[in-house]
């Protein structure tokens, strides 16, 4: 077992090996605190308490916000709504993303000219404010803030499954192929997909780090994830209303658990690109 | 002799060793003669040539030997020195090297520039040499105002012959000046080397993988193989009288137009040695048919069958 | 020629490539490169048919055309009496079965992810030809039968672990596993060593032999074809200037052209001197595909050119018996 681990540090600089375990680290807690909120969380975080607006002591590490609830349990059950709608619009940013991005670069053509064109119209536009605009025509329901979120984020797996399907598609051994009798749909599958997956992770790791980001910025803004469920962004809002007044501790654990997440993730991308990268031999692409 | 190479020796540094890519090689060149260099992919005859101008990439270096350029030994002498040297005394065609042509500067342009870093003559003389020469590789003045896109592969190899003997140089190193050429151009170019070279009693070393080639072309032929000389003679010998299983391996299966239709081409098995671990003894010994005990232990030292016929075979010692 | 006999005819066969694409080539003339302009030949059963010429005189679009890789601008070709352009899906994939093709790249040709096993497996899997448990037995078969390890290690290697020879081996396998009537050779030996084409040729050769394969087989280098081929077809800028029996064709070549390749070739013989003459029998440079030179599109070039030449096209005559001809200085 330590004779692969070796292998494996050998084959990478320390640079890349450390970013991905930080990285990793860090998105392993999250998800732990997501899927373990039940167990790890203090107190209920919707209950309203007596103690309202108290900083942290010994029984509230983190505090409560105005109407008594505890600033612990609230942060530690948020990481579930953030995770939620990054997963779910992330499936489908990425599948709808690659599956057109494939088939239309494999096709080319006036199909392609034309279906790219209207994607990267849509890339244009700023991700926050098309995301803003489909909440706000739709409602700040669950399942609108992932789909916005997701819709946004379809040019970006369009796009560079497109550009991995163009750049493979020409190869001879994809001649071979076709000269053997194999169908268009074989081909895409079997050999032109495989290589778009190393870039479908990356890009997903950073996808997460941008849709927790963005869900937490419409939050904040009043028209993301409703109060009452706990949500860094909507938690912070609450807290910069009352961090004039001297409640700091409101907003800063939101605050530095989305800080947190949004770098675990984007090391993780990164340190899985740099790992992708220095095995490229392997898979010739 | 205009060039006399003597235990030349240059190894490349990598991650993974030295690679030995010219290992003690030996050979002779009289003046306005032709000297053929053949030895398959990565046998070291590149090397050898970048070795004897002195324009190894940095990982390269010359561990031993002399060579000799009319009498002086190009080894020992000072890069200043060396920059004096190159174009002026000796030249070299590279692999592609119709490739290597700036592509924002026109054909003037570039030759002129050449006459101008080796020489200190001015624009205008450089200018019409540039023209003569020009007309020499058999072009129109017409074409010195295109730029190297607007030439097809056989014009841009000529500009890059011109480039070459700018500054009439002595001896001329010609790498595969014309694998990327088709067979028409490929015979057009090298009528043109052969006739530069009776016009100037120009010395040339042609190193290629094809056999053929050199042997309308050269006067003498080194077989090279793993970083050695395995022969050497002239062309008549090495072709009519091989010695060396290598070279009676590479003429057997190589195709030609004056061999019979029905003669089975042969091939010569396995590949060619890792040059960083070459095999113990003779570096052939694995793929020679003719392989003794003594062949696996002991490196074969140059022997001369006849005058002017070094092989390196323990079959003859 | 009976018309069994014949397994493979082109009948003006035409492929021009069209330069400007886009919306604005409405505006344009339309360019094209024709690469291939009206070609016919016959290729008989159990014989090696070589196509001959250098670049950009269409060889290489002709051996696509055939198997229908590309689609022609006009023309047709006919293989066991079949017009191939006009096949529905279903008889194309079967046409697959029967016509096959080796590259020229042996390292391109193969997919760098794949393993032997996998690439050696997957026409059968693309043709839903045996069932699993048959795979892996077939592999092994054919890779004995191109002379290759069957080792389970070597099974499982991938090519950018072979060498050049070994990979076209590999390449070939692919075809034969298919059990081919017919391949199209594209240069398979021009990407490798001197010293192994030998074995690899050797093996061609033997195929057609044990298998009764019929080849057509590309190539620039007239040395490989005069020791592969039975009979071939000079090309020169999209025509066919001369064809017929190897021996005829290249030890009596009546075409301009060809004789300036016959001229222009270099060989193993110390007596021949061959850069004296290749001035006499051609002139100049090629010329362009897209705007090639009227009637005859050697003229330019030719030594014997005379008015008739830029005026007319020759077409191809039988001098002799199945030894073709187009040229007017006869």
């Amino acid at each position: 077992m330590s004779g692969r681990f070796r292998k494996f540090l050998a084959q990478h600089q320390k640079s890349t090996v450390l970013t991905f375990f930080i990285g990793s680290l860090i998105v392993l807690t999250i998800i732990f605190m997501a899927v373990l909120a039940p167990i790890i969380s203090p107190y209920d975080p919707l209950e309203l308490g007596v103690r309202a607006f108290k900083p942290p002591d010994e029984k509230n590490p983190l505090g409560t916000d105005t109407v008594g609830r505890d600033v612990l349990s609230r942060t530690i059950w948020g990481s579930r709504a953030s995770l939620m709608v990054a997963f779910i619009s992330i499936l489908i940013s990425i599948t709808i993303g690659s599956l057109l991005g494939s088939m239309v670069g494999y096709v080319g053509g006036t199909l392609d000219r034309m279906i790219t064109s209207v994607v990267d119209a849509l890339y244009a536009f700023p991700t926050y404010i098309f995301a803003l605009m489909i909440v706000v025509i739709l409602g700040p329901q669950v399942l609108n803030i992932a789909m916005a979120v997701g819709v946004s984020f379809i040019p970006q797996y369009y796009r560079v499954v497109r550009s991995i399907v163009l750049s493979i598609k020409e190869r001879l051994f994809i001649e071979s192929e076709k000269a053997l009798g194999a169908s268009s749909l074989y081909i895409v599958r079997q050999h032109i997909l495989p290589y778009a997956i190393s870039s479908i992770i990356v890009l997903m790791s950073m996808g997460i780090a941008d849709s927790i980001l963005t869900v937490a910025g419409l939050g904040f803004l009043g028209i993301g994830i409703q109060p009452p469920t706990p949500e860094w962004g909507t938690d912070m809002r609450f807290g910069r209303d009352v961090f004039l007044i001297g409640g700091w501790w409101v907003s800063v654990a939101p605050g530095i658990m989305i800080f947190l997440s949004v770098m675990g993730f984007n090391l993780f991308g990164e340190g899985l690109n740099a790992l992708f990268q220095e095995r490229g031999g392997q898979y010739g692409a | 002799m205009v060039l006399e190479v003597v235990g030349l020796k240059t190894y490349y540094r990598t991650l993974g060793g030295f690679v030995k890519a010219v290992d003690d090689i030996s050979f002779e060149l009289p003046e306005g003669e032709a000297l053929g260099l053949v030895g398959e992919s990565a046998c070291g005859k590149s090397t050898a040539a970048l070795s004897l101008m002195r324009l190894l990439p940095p990982e390269g270096k010359i561990i031993a030997g002399e060579v000799y350029l009319q009498g002086d030994d190009v080894l020992r002498k000072k890069e200043s020195e060396m920059r004096q040297i190159r174009w002026k005394k000796i030249s070299m065609i590279f692999q592609s090297a119709m490739n290597a042509l700036n592509p924002v500067f026109r054909i003037e342009d570039q030759i002129v520039e050449a006459i101008l870093t080796h020489e200190q003559v001015s624009k205008s003389e450089a200018l019409e040499r540039t023209k003569k020469l020009i007309e020499k590789v058999g072009m129109d003045q017409s074409i010195l105002r295109s730029y190297p896109h607007e030439l097809s592969g056989g014009m841009k190899q000529r500009v890059v012959i011109a480039m070459a003997l700018a500054s009439n140089p002595k001896i001329v190193l010609a790498d595969e000046p014309t694998t990327a050429l088709d067979v028409i151009v490929q015979a057009q170019i090298l009528k043109l080397i052969k006739d530069i070279q009776k016009d100037e009693h120009l010395s040339v070393v042609l190193i290629t993988h094809d056999l053929s080639v050199i042997v309308q072309m050269c006067d003498t032929i080194a077989v090279m193989y793993a970083g050695k000389i395995v022969e050497r003679g002239s062309t008549q010998i090495i072709i009519k009288d091989p010695k060396h299983p290598y070279t009676m391996g590479m003429l057997s299966s190589f195709p030609s137009l004056s061999r019979s239709r029905y003669d089975r081409l042969t091939f010569i098995p396995g590949t060619p040695p890792n040059l960083v671990d070459p095999p113990s003894g003779c570096r052939f010994h694995p793929r020679c048919p003719h392989a003794m005990d003594v062949c696996i232990k002991k490196e074969p030292k140059n022997i001369e069958l006849d005058k002017g016929h070094p092989v390196a075979c323990h079959l003859y010692i | 020629m009976k018309d069994d006999e014949i397994i493979l005819e082109a009948k003006n066969l035409k492929k021009w490539f069209t330069l400007t694409t886009g919306f604005m080539s409405m505006f344009t003339p339309k360019k094209s490169v024709k690469a291939v302009d009206d070609i016919s030949f016959k290729v008989k059963t159990g014989e090696i048919f070589g196509l001959i010429g250098e670049s950009g005189c269409g060889k290489t679009t002709t051996g696509r055309l055939v198997l229908r890789l590309i689609e022609p601008t006009d023309g047709k070709v006919y293989f066991e009496g079949e017009d191939i352009f006009s096949m529905d899906n279903k008889k194309l994939l079967e046409y697959r079965r029967k016509a096959q093709i080796i590259f020229q790249d042996p390292f391109g040709s193969l997919s760098p992810r794949s393993t032997i096993l996998g690439l050696v497996s997957e026409p059968l899997v693309i043709h839903k030809i045996c069932n699993k448990s048959e795979v892996k037995k077939r592999v092994i078969e054919i890779l004995d039968k191109v002379g290759l390890p069957t080792t389970q290690e070597f099974l499982t290697k991938r090519p950018v672990q072979l060498s050049g020879g070994q990979r076209q081996r590999v390449a070939i396998a692919r075809c034969l596993i298919l059990g081919p009537k017919f391949l199209v050779a594209d240069e398979p030996v021009s990407m490798l060593d001197a010293s192994i084409r030998g074995s690899l040729i050797n093996l061609m050769l033997e195929l057609r032999d044990k298998f009764n394969v019929t080849y057509l087989f590309i190539t620039h280098e007239l040395s490989v074809a005069w020791h592969m081929c039975d009979r071939i077809a000079v090309m020169y800028l999209g025509k066919i200037v001369e064809s017929g029996p190897i021996e005829d064709v290249i030890k009596s070549p009546k075409h301009p052209y060809t004789q300036a390749l016959m001229v222009a070739v270099p060989t193993l013989d110390t007596s021949q001197k061959f850069y004296l003459d290749v001035e006499k029998k051609i002139r100049g440079y090629i010329s362009s595909s897209i705007y090639p030179p009227s009637g005859c599109r050697f003229h330019p070039r030719c030594p014997y050119a005379i008015k008739r030449c830029s005026e007319k096209e020759p077409e191809l005559i039988e001098i002799k018996k199945d030894h073709e001809v187009a040229c007017f200085s006869d």
